[in-house]
């Protein structure tokens, strides 16, 4: 299990090391920055209607066009800051989360075909705590504090359409599946950079969500 | 899967009281006593000289304290234990106890204790919890 989880870490690594010495020795004639204009929203406006709550989502992206036509390389690194009382494994607990996570997309566009197409490696990590209340009707409540990590590496592919919205810039409105390898004592049932899902000791199983991202072009 | 508890334990005590009138139970730092002074309630069994109580033990101390108020005499129950707080694949979070040991002013006391959670629950047909026996 550990094994595996490293040689995927590794071949996401060689991937993104390539992917960088490729765009050093042709320079990449555009570059955007994208920032995720979406995800935090529907925690903040459904509060504990939303299985996250107050849940911040920062997530830059950078999109440069690749060596052949109408490929595109996508860089994007996320934080994740807020809590959920919906995991299932203790109902009714506080969970409180932080995390990070990295994701390399590799883009295709077509010509007749407006979706643009895209799919790559992901690493997501996170620190989970809260308090777990056991009922004390007679000697009183006990409160027992909990915390732990999770690592999960695995892959993500999406599908997206572009608005333009400017002579350089857009907005893009994205679905996207994901699925991953995870390390980590207990079960969480919110992965930084990949959303709800259940898992098992070693799988995070697929899991999806949808998006919106501004993009500018600065190059 | 049977998950264990995941609330305040309780214990369970079968005492030969011979021929002592029980009047009350009481426990220390107990919130809520309306589970002693409603000692009806408690006596699961009684038959004969046997009094069975289901009594609960307290989450927030690694012991707890019972004062047995009888008509001609008062006897003193002090149960320890280590408390286990932990996660069960599957479950959530349970609670169990380990190392459980009494100390009485009962003539005789034996203290049984089989894990609430994991394999040995329901070994040999044997349902895990405390189980206390004593005899003025």
């Amino acid at each position: 299990m550990k094994k595996a989880l490293f040689l995927l870490i590794l071949a996401v690594a060689s991937h993104i090391s390539f992917a960088q010495t490729d765009s050093l020795s042709t320079p990449p004639k555009q570059i955007s920055l994208g920032l995720d204009v979406f995800q935090s929203i529907p925690s903040f406006v459904l509060r504990e209607k939303y299985f996250t709550h107050n849940t911040l989502v920062v997530e830059p992206t950078l999109r440069m066009n690749g060596k052949l036509p109408r490929k595109f390389i996508l860089l994007s690194a996320g934080y994740v800051n807020g809590s959920t009382t919906k995991n299932p494994m203790y109902p009714g607990t506080r969970e409180n989360f932080q995390g990070i996570y990295f994701k390399a997309g590799f883009e295709t566009s077509h010509t007749r075909f407006p979706l643009r197409i895209g799919y790559g490696p992901l690493v997501s990590w996170s620190v989970y705590s809260g308090r777990h209340l056991f009922e004390g009707p007679v000697f009183g409540d006990y409160r027992h504090h909990f915390r732990y990590n999770n690592l999960a590496a695995g892959v993500h592919g999406y599908l997206g359409y572009d608005f333009t919205t400017g002579k350089k810039s857009f907005i893009r409105v994205s679905g996207q599946i994901s699925t991953a390898l995870r390390m980590g004592e207990l079960e969480p049932s919110y992965y930084p950079g990949m959303g709800v899902s259940a898992s098992s000791d070693l799988i995070i199983y697929a899991t999806g969500g949808i998006t919106a991202q501004f993009f500018y072009r600065i190059r | 899967m049977e998950c264990g508890p995941q609330r305040e334990l309780t214990f369970s005590l079968s005492i030969n009281v011979a021929d002592n009138k029980l009047n009350k139970i009481t426990a220390l730092g107990a919130l809520n006593n309306d589970a002693f002074v409603n000692l009806r309630d408690s006596i699961t069994t009684e038959f004969r000289d046997y009094r069975e109580f289901q009594l609960p033990i307290s989450l927030n101390a690694d012991q707890t304290t019972y004062i047995f108020d009888f008509e001609n005499r008062t006897d003193t129950l002090t149960l320890s234990y280590e408390r286990l707080f932990y996660h069960q694949e599957g479950c959530g979070f349970v609670v169990d106890v380990d190392d459980v040991q009494g100390k009485s002013t009962f003539s005789y006391l034996h203290v049984t204790a089989i894990p609430f959670v994991g394999e040995s629950k329901g070994w040999g047909g044997h349902q895990g919890g405390i189980f206390v026996s004593a005899a003025l």
